[in-house]
This record gives C-alpha cells, structure tokens and sequence, in this order.
C-alpha cells in the first residue's frame, strides 16, 4: 500500500507537468495527491491499531527500507490530515490564485506532490543514504515551492536564506549519517547497524554526534538561534505551501529527533538539556515576535515558532526525567506524550490558519494588517472558521490546544518535585504560561485586525467557493472533536510512545478506563471527576448562549456607532495593526531591535623598537595600573568586601 | 518563661497562643519585598520609603519576639529601633534629598536587568546559606529569617556596589544594617542590651556623617555620583 | 452532613455569593470612596439597582457590531459563574476529588478578560478598540504575575488541587513565598477590577467610556458583573490562600468568608481614593514591579523557603 502511496503521488507530479491543459495540470496534480493522502491516512491508522509494516523497495544495492513502527504511523496519521486537506484546498486556491491570473503554475504542480511525498519519505525511510536522498529532495521541493512567485525581490531573498539554511542542516545530517556510517562493520547504512555503530564509536563522536544532529533539527525545525529564514519563507511562499509548512515540515524533524534520540543515540541529560531549553527559549520569543507584526502571515510565522517550542520543551523534558532516572518513566512518557498531542494539535489549526490568510489573499490581494478589516461581515464562514482557530491557537477550554496545554503544564508541574532536573521544567512551565497569554493576545490582534470593524479596502461580499472553504471547516470541526475528546488522540499516542519507553506499560496502567475518559491520569495526581470539570467548561459556553438566546429580549435596535458625535467613515479611523500594542513595543524596543556589531579593525604597529625600548614602557605602565587598585571608585572596595563576606560563609557551609 | 517585674506575658492571650514564627515570617517576607525597592528604586524618596516600611516591619519583629518568646528586653530594642530607624535616619536622608533637590539617582555602574539577576542570584545564595549553615537556630521557624537577613545583607552590600549615587549607597548602608539587627534578632536573642544599643547608636552617627559628605561631594564635584571619584586618594 | 452534599451545597452557594456579593461590595466602595472624598455618596445597594435598571433597558446594538460583540460579555459571565462553582470558598477541604485544579482556574479567569476584550475589539467602534487595546497590553503583564505566583503556590505545596493546596498550606504556614504570592494575587485582582490607578480600559474620559461604549441594557449588565465577579474570584483565590482555615459548618464558614473578603475589599476601598488614574505607561511600569515579586515568589518557591 505504501508504494501505491508513492507511485500516485510520482504520477501526479508527471501528469502536472505534463498535462496539455494549465487548468487541468494544478487541478490533477492536487487531486492525485489528496486521494494519496486519503491511502495514506488509511495505511498509517491501520498500522498504528495493528502491527508494523516493513517492506523494501527494490533489492540489492538501491534498495530502500520503508518501516511503518507505531511511532511513524503516528506521525503519518498526524501529517495525513493537513495533506489531504491541504491538497484538497490547493485544487482550487492555485486556480484561483495563480491560473486565472495567468501565472504557470507548472512549479508548483510538479513539485507539490513530490514535496509530500519527500515528507513521507523521511519518515518512512531506514537507511541513512535515503534519508539523505529524501531529505535533500525535501529542501530542494520546498525551495521551489517558496520561490514561486520568484518575480519579487523579497521572495528570492527568503528563498536563498532558506535554501542556505536548510543545506547547512543537510550538511550537518551528512557528516553525522556518514561518520556513523563509517564505523559499521559490514558498511551499510540501515538504522540498525547505525546503532550498533554509535554505540562503537569513541568518546568524542558519541558525545558530539547527538549535538551535531540536534543542531541540524534545530535549523530544520525553526527553533531559536538559528530560526531566521523562517518569518522569511513562509510569508513568501503560497498559502498553501506556507500551510504544509507550519502543519508538515516543521514535524519532521521533531520525529527524526525522537526516534534518533530514542532508537539509535541514547536518551541522556544533554539532549534533552539541548531540545528543552531551546524550547523554551522559541516559545518565548516567537510569541513576542509575533505581537508588533503587520503582516498576517508573519505573524503565524512567529506563532509557529512559539507553538513548535512548546513541542520541543515537551519533549526534551521527558527526555530529560527519562535519562535522569528511569524511574521516572511514567512522568516522562506523559510528558513525551503531551508534546505530541500538542503537535497533533498544531497540524491542526496552524494550516488552518494559514489557509485563511489564503483566503483572505484571494480576496482582497492583502496580507498587511493595517488595511485590512472588516471582513467579517462579507466572509462569514472564514471568520468564524479563523475564530475557532485562533481559540484553539490561545487554548481555550472546549477547543484542542487547551487540552495540549493543560496537559504539558499540568505534567510539567508534576515533574517540578524531582531535584535539579527539574528546573528547566517548572521554569519552562512558568514560561509557556506567559507564552500562553501572549499568544493570546497575538491571536486577539490577528482576528480583530482581520475580520473586525470596517476595513480600508473595497471587498464585495461573498465568501471564497466552497471547495476551498471545507478543509477549513473539517479542520476547525477537527479541532472541536479532540478539545472535548482528547482521549481520542491519547488512544492513538500511547501505543506509539509505549515502545520507545518500555519500563512503564500504559495499557496496564490505564485497563479500565473509558474511552472518554482516557485523558491524562497521572496516578494520584488527577482524579477523574477533573474530567467532568474539562467537559462541563466546554459545555458551559454553550448552556450560556442557550439560555441568552432564550433571555434575551426580542427588541433590538441598531443605531449608527457612537463616534463622540462626529460623522467620521468608520474606516478612516481604523486602529492599525502596528500600533495595537505599541506600548509594548515601546517598553521591549531594544529587544526587538537587531544590534549591528561594527567589525572592529586593528592595524598593526611597526615594531622597530619592540625589543629595546617597549619591555620598560610596559613595565612603566604595568606598575603604574597597579596604582589604580588605590584610587580605585568606592563601589569596588565594597564589592571586594562582599565577595569576602560570600566566600567566608562558603567556607562555613562546607568546611 | 522569664517574666521581668511588670511586664506581662502576652505569649498566650485569650486561650489562643500565637507562635511567634506566625508573625515574624510574614513580617521577615515583607522585608524581602521592601528590599527590592530600597534597592532598585530609581527614585530616591521611594527607596527612602520603603526603607521606612522596612524598619518599620522590624520593628514589628522585635516586639512579637519581645511578647511572644518572650524576651523582654527587646521592648527596649524595638524603641530605640523606632527611634532610630524609623524616624531619625529616615528624616536625615529626607532631608538631605529635599536640600539637595535630587529627585532620581544617577545612572548605576551596573544596569536595570544584570542588576536585577544579580538581585536574585544573591537571594537564592542568601537562602542557601540560610538553610546550609550549621549555626545553631534555636526557633525551627528561624531558619527562614536568618535566610532572609542574610539576602538583606547581601542585597545591602551588592546595593553599594552597583550603584553610584551617594545617597543611594547610604540608603544601602542602612539596608546592610537592618540585615545585620534582624540576623541578630533570629540567632541570638538572648544577648544583653548593651551590645544591641551601641550597634544602633553607631548607625545613626555613620549616616549623618555619610550625608554630610554627601552635601559636600555635591558641592565640589556638582553630581552625587561616587564612581569617579578618584581625586580623593590622600 | 456528608462529604458530597457539603461539598456540592458549598459549591452552589459559592457561586451565589459571587453573583450577588460583588456589586454589594461594589455599593459599599463607593460609599467609602465617597465619604474619604467629603460627598456622601450613594447608598450602599446603589449598584444592584443599577444593575437592576439595567437589565430592563432596551437593547441597542450598534451597526458595526460583530456577532462577538453580542455573545462576548454572556460568555465571559458564563465562565466565571463556572469557575465560582469550581473554586472553593466555604468549605475548603475535601476527601473527594471533586475541585479542579488551579490551571484550570487560571485558565478560565484568563478566557473571560481575553472575551471582554474580544468584546470590545467586535463593537466596530475605534475608542472600543482604544480601550481594547489598552486593556490586553495591561493584561499580559498581569497575567504574568497571577501565573507566576500560581505557579510558585503550586510549586511550593507540590500539588495542582485546590483543596490538596489548602491542606499543604495549612501544615506548613507560614511560608513566605506564598505569602509574597497571595500578596501579588490581590495586586492582581485590584488591577483586573480595574481599580482606579488602572482604570484605563474602562470609564475614561480620554476614550469615552473605552470597551463598554457600546454596550447596553443586559450586556452592560453583564460586562459590569463579569468585571465584579473576576476581582472578587481573585480575591477570594488570594485570602483562602493567605488564611485556609476551614469549618465543615457552613453556616459557620460563611460569616467568616464573608469577613475575610469583607476587610479586602475594605483595604481597596480605603485605597483607590488616593490614586488618580495612571497612563499606560506607568500603568505598565506599575505592573511590571508586580511581575517582579511575583518572581520573587517563584524563586522562594523553587528554593523551597
């Protein structure tokens, strides 16, 4: 079934390119690969509820291992919803988009599908060479995909910092596949006896491996040293593509990172020091990156490097407890498990979104915020479907983030009990709750500059077709089902956690237990009656606007906007995006500015007299600096005094 | 319990007995807080203020430990800290703010947020030290306090270091001495009252020399900053 | 009685008291604010008349409203009424799990500030949006400090449950961080009332009354009580943490909630007469020193003081 997949989506990419009719080569290409899509979704639930699959395509020198385990059905599950859904959205967003104004859209049919289909590669994949080979065909596809409007400047730009940065990562997988691969006895390159040379190499390498492979994830993965081309590529590349983007390609690493660190590396304090903190870090400054945005799509950019932190804190802390005591499985395994629900999560409303920013893009031709408006009234069901996103993106109780959230804050403090390990984690924890409130404020500002008020541009009403509207909508349906059921995707994430961490048996622990009740039961910390609470707050809303509809009184009058008395057109006094939170920006102003270091350039002296003369000057100089211990401000005697005072009590403590 | 001729035992009234680390950590916690203003206000009357607040919530300290232990002459102590802390040292540096028309200090050797991780690193060791120490406390709850005035120690002393106004420095001086009085006050409150009213006769003295200096370091060199101050050498 | 109908009986008047008790409160400050100002003032039921007169008035929707505009005060009220009935307030200690965690708790009291402002971001009017604005650039920072004095409360006592809480604090008090944190808690509460010094989203002269402008009748009602309703769930939140005594006796239990909240309130009302009303900046720069004893408070907690 898994060549099936690849064969469809080979055959789309051919018949895109070279189909007679333009209309016809987007439309197929998008077809061939949503119906892939949809055999995909198929093949990887049933091997995450039955058994592995392992197939080889082709023998001998080129074969490749494909080896669908619970862990990358998972995760092909998770990637086959934003894939269907999006290549279902493109069908008609290309044409829309592009073909009825002419454009050719000949790069983007071709490489769309082999661009999902590099995805599912990598996934799919155990050997090291065709990681590599589909790594690469990964980037290449996507800096085509970016490039496609490659008529502007800022375009190119984003598109050569992204290639830049992903041949960097590429690189940096290279030497680490390869140096491993050096070291296996009879010279292959499968997964296995990849481990089985990591556990062979010398000290250096089996320190240094893990570091350099999690640096090539960081790249890949927008974290935050090295995230830069990532505000850039996604607002330059189309909607749709920005959407695979943020739902797809920011996963693919996270999986390569965990089924490295679990199967092949071993789990140890460094790695996951290196995948939490970095986490918390990107979730931080994404979400404050994202507040003084004007352009929509940026700010989702941002927002995806917020939201992908919270993944990575989540993971890297349960790697963390695992490799300080295995005792801690259980903790770990949960926390493991949030972060993955919080990306089956993000694959969820992050294209969501991102579609949206398409529509709107269709419509009105504008992505700058400070023009936009108002067009909540002339694209009603795209404003309720970006509402139902942006409240999944801030986490509110009926919608799917709070369930992700809740249950990495809750586990997280859970965790907080355990000695020096577990500071990272419960100030992470303080953090993505700020991170929490900051996105939501962000996602506020998103919405309301969108959809609220009187925009400043002319739109006619009507909403884009329907094609293009009912991926959101499941997506958004999506998002309602699993915020109030999220035993549903626990169901589906603990079997493929559990082999990874054998010491905790998760069905044992959870045998009796409902279906809908399957949430998060950290054993004595939550009790299930919880659950009722979590229930009863998504219900809540909904009792309520029952019972104002049935309280309200029938007579309601609408009177023009109070407007202190003037007559002003609504739209002239708009309130612009870029000033939404200027105090703020005002207040972190030298955060949010890049420094420029000027290069310091030194001019060597001539030395004719270095030997002679200099020595004594210096010895002159030097004696004379040792006069300056006397005449020395007072602040550094005190502090002389109270780094005695420090260093006496030091000694009490410990002598 | 010790009683002295006429003053009476308020360590259980009413059939209700208050411990007295129920109201000397409440009062210590505040302290930590007023701390952070003394020491990172920019203004120099909030400082002042909260300086205020701070001697007088140890002023507190020392009657709850004087009703409630209870160690009589601290009613002595608690008096002549009022005296001194609360009204006389305060008043000084009031007033010389008022005469030399100085309303924010001047810019700090070390800047807002290296100070303010400083602030904390020297509160996280102050507590270590608190809890690490083996010095014999003799109240359980104590062990909190003599944390916390190690952190107004330190918190005192670092306040000296990183800023360069002369006021500021002598406002942090007094921090240093409310560390020192309320470390006192933890470990040793059965000392005489001898060595307890020396130490507060000495810190008044100090401060009004220091304020004194500083009216004349305004005059010469027309700003209160101390850092470059460095034609004082003999 | 037992267990579960003291429990539930608790629950129930816990959220009646937070329905009916805030605008008495309300009423009251506005006495004493009155009298500190030499007036005398209105009577102390004035505000539940005039919430009252409210819900009978017309309801004029204005034309640039959105449908959020409409729900949005009804759905903040219904998730602080869900959340009075979650906290408890009376009866504080519970064999059965029947509480929530404070997460949850936080969240919700986040989700009603972010509708009131989604409310006022949906009335199409530009000072709506003003008041809007100001109120969630004030908001972020409060919420950083509620989360992180939540945070070290729960850090310190190692447990999420309220009740579990209550118990931990009750062994182990007094404990400085937790005082610095409920003492960041009522901070909070008197900003999120939005409590002269930080009245800046609300009834200014600047921005013509701000997010409520456009409000009327029953969602002005609504709004005005969602407001209430907050300051006074985060300050019931913060006196049951500073003093967790609990009396299985209801009717024992409740004249002494009632004290506790009585002599907070009696604070705040003493308080904001001396204030006048703050610009954003310094509104921010005010909230900012919040955040950072808040942090202090983290900090002691994970020390474990």
């Amino acid at each position: 079934m898994l060549l099936t997949v690849f064969a469809l989506f080979i055959i789309a990419s051919l018949l895109g390119a070279f189909l007679p009719s333009i209309r016809w080569r987007s439309r197929i290409s998008c077809i061939l690969s949503s119906i892939a899509s949809i055999i995909l979704l198929y093949a990887s639930a049933k091997a995450l509820l039955g058994s592995p699959i392992r197939q080889t395509i082709f023998s001998g020198l080129a074969s490749i291992p494909l080896e669908l385990d619970r862990l990358s059905a998972l995760f092909l599950l998770i990637f086959s919803i934003p894939y269907t859904l999006t290549s279902i959205y493109s069908i008609k967003y290309i044409e829309d988009e592009y073909v009825n104004a002419g454009i050719d859209v000949r790069r983007h049919s071709i490489c769309f599908p082999i661009f999902l289909m590099s995805m599912m590669g990598v996934i799919l994949v155990r050997s090291g060479l065709w990681l590599i080979v589909f790594w690469e065909l990964m980037s290449f596809t996507s800096y085509f995909l970016i490039t496609f409007e490659h008529g502007k400047r800022e375009v190119r730009d984003a598109g050569f910092i992204y290639f830049i940065m992903s041949h960097i990562a590429a690189a940096l997988l290279i030497v680490t596949v390869i140096s491993l691969a050096s070291w296996t006895h009879p010279p292959s390159f499968t997964y296995s006896s990849l481990r089985d040379a990591y556990h062979r190499s010398p000290l250096p390498a089996l320190i240094g491996l893990p570091i350099i492979f999690t640096i090539a994830m960081w790249i890949k993965g927008g974290i935050v040293p090295v995230h830069f081309w990532l505000p850039r590529a996604y607002p330059a590349a189309p909607s749709n593509v920005s959407a695979l983007f943020a739902g797809v390609m920011e996963k693919v690493p996270i999986f390569l990172l965990t089924y490295f660190t679990f199967r092949i590396f071993d789990p140890t304090i460094l790695s996951g020091l290196l995948t939490c903190i970095p986490g918390i870090i990107s979730m931080v400054i994404g979400c404050l990156y994202a507040i003084p945005q004007r352009d929509d799509k940026v700010l989702l950019a941002y927002s995806t490097i917020g939201q992908v932190g919270y993944i990575w804190f989540a993971l890297g802390a349960g790697i963390l407890l695992y490799s300080y005591s295995r005792s801690l499985a259980l903790l770990a395994i949960i926390l493991i498990s949030s972060g993955l629900f919080h990306l089956l999560n993000h694959s969820l409303f992050k294209p969501m979104l991102f579609t949206i920013t398409g529509n709107v893009l269709i419509k009105t031709k504008s992505r700058d915020m400070d023009v936009l408006g108002g067009l909540g009234r002339a694209m009603p069901i795209t404003s309720i479907a970006c509402l139902i996103g942006c409240l999944s993106l801030i986490g509110l109780p009926p919608f799917n983030g709070f369930a992700s959230k809740w249950s990495i804050y809750v586990s997280g403090i859970a965790s907080s009990t355990v000695n020096m390990v577990s500071i990272p984690i419960y100030v992470g924890v303080a953090l993505a709750m700020f991170s929490g409130t900051l996105t939501a404020i962000y996602s506020l500002k998103f919405y309301s500059e969108i959809f609220s008020g009187e925009s400043r541009i002319d739109v006619e009403a009507g909403d884009v077709s329907a094609i293009i509207l009912i991926p959101e909508l499941i997506l958004g349906i999506l998002c309602i089902i699993l915020g109030v059921f999220p035993g549903v995707a626990f169901s589906a994430i603990f079997p493929a956690v559990q082999p990874m961490i054998p010491e905790v048996d998760l069905a044992e622990l959870f045998k009796g237990v409902g279906f809908l009740y399957s949430i998060l039961m950290i054993p004595t910390m939550l009790p299930l009656s919880t659950m009722y609470f979590i229930l009863l707050a998504a219900i809540a809303p909904i009792i309520f606007v029952i019972a104002y509809q049935l309280a309200h009184p029938r007579r309601t009058s609408i009177q023009p906007t109070w407007l202190g008395g003037f007559r002003h057109v609504l739209r002239d006094t708009k309130l612009v995006a870029a000033s939404f939170y200027s105090e703020f920006e005002s207040m972190l102003g030298s955060f949010y500015q890049i420094r420029v270091r000027r290069p310091r350039i030194a001019y060597p002296e001539p030395n004719a007299d270095l030997v002679l003369v200099k020595p004594w000057i210096w010895i002159g100089r030097a004696l004379g600096e040792l006069r300056r211990i006397q005449v020395g401000p007072i602040q550094i005697y005190v502090a002389i005094l109270l780094i005695l005072l420090i260093s006496f009590l030091l000694m009490g403590v410990i002598g | 319990m010790r009683h002295l001729n006429n003053i009476p035992d308020l360590s259980g009234f009413g059939g209700v007995s208050v411990q007295v680390e129920n109201v000397v950590i409440p009062l210590a916690s505040c302290m930590l807080v007023t701390a952070f203003f003394i020491v990172e206000s920019r203004r120099l009357r909030t400082s002042a203020y909260s300086y205020i607040a701070q001697s007088s919530l140890l002023v507190g300290v020392f009657l709850s430990i004087a009703s409630l232990i209870p160690e009589p002459h601290f009613y002595i102590w608690a008096i002549t800290a009022a005296i001194t802390k609360v009204l006389i040292v305060p008043w000084l540096v009031l007033r010389t703010i008022a005469k030399l028309g100085v309303e924010f200090e001047e810019k700090p050797v070390i800047p807002t947020i290296p100070s303010y991780i400083a602030d904390f690193s020297l509160m996280i060791l102050g507590f270590w030290f608190g809890f690490n120490l083996p010095l014999p406390i003799l109240k359980p709850g104590f062990r909190i306090c003599f944390g916390t005035s190690l952190t107004l120690m330190f918190l005192g002393i670092y306040g000296m270091t990183g800023k360069s106004c002369a006021i500021k420095q002598t406002i942090c001086l007094c921090h240093l001495e409310n560390g020192i009085h309320l470390l006192l006050a933890t470990l040793a409150y059965a000392t005489p009252i001898t060595v307890e009213i020396g130490i507060l006769t000495d810190a008044v003295l100090a401060i009004a020399i220091m304020l004194y200096l500083s009216t004349l370091i305004k005059r010469v060199s027309g700003s209160l900053s101390t850092y470059r101050l460095s034609s004082l050498r003999w | 009685m037992n267990q579960l109908t003291l429990l539930i009986t608790s629950s129930i008047l816990g959220g009646f008291l937070t329905i009916f008790l805030p605008p008495l409160y309300d009423g009251i400050h506005r006495k004493i604010k009155a009298r500190i100002h030499c007036r005398v003032g209105p009577p102390v039921m004035q505000t539940i008349y005039d919430l009252g007169k409210l819900m009978v008035k017309d309801d004029i929707v204005p034309e640039g409203a959105s449908s959020l505009f409409l729900y949005a005060p009804y759905l903040a009220f219904s998730y602080l009424l869900l959340t009075s009935i979650m906290v408890p307030m009376i009866y504080l200690r519970s064999a059965i799990g029947f509480t929530c965690d404070l997460i949850l708790i936080l969240y919700l009291l986040s989700s009603s500030t972010i509708f009131l402002a989604l409310g006022g971001l949906g009335s199409g009017n530009v000072f709506a949006y003003e008041g809007a604005r100001r109120e969630l650039t004030m908001t972020i920072l409060t919420e950083l400090a509620a989360i992180f004095s939540l945070i070290s409360i729960m850090i310190r006592c190692g447990a999420l449950r309220m009740t579990e809480i209550y118990e931990k604090i009750s062994m182990i008090h007094p404990v400085p961080s937790i005082i610095i944190a409920s003492g960041v808690l009522l901070a909070c509460a008197y900003i999120e009332g939005f409590r002269l010094p930080f009245e800046l989203p609300e009834a200014e002269p600047e921005i013509s009354s701000g997010i409520i402008i456009e409000y009327s009748g029953r969602r002005l009602a609504a709004f005005k009580l969602s407001v209430f309703m907050k300051q006074f769930l985060l300050v019931a939140l913060a006196v049951n943490i500073l003093e967790p005594w609990s009396i299985s006796n209801l009717i024992l239990g409740l004249p002494i909630f009632v004290l506790k909240t009585f002599i907070v309130y009696l604070v705040f009302a003493i308080l904001e007469p001396l204030f006048a009303r703050f610009r954003i900046q310094e509104a921010l720069k005010s909230i900012l020193t919040i955040c950072g004893i808040s942090i202090i408070s983290l900090i002691l907690a994970g020390l474990g003081v």
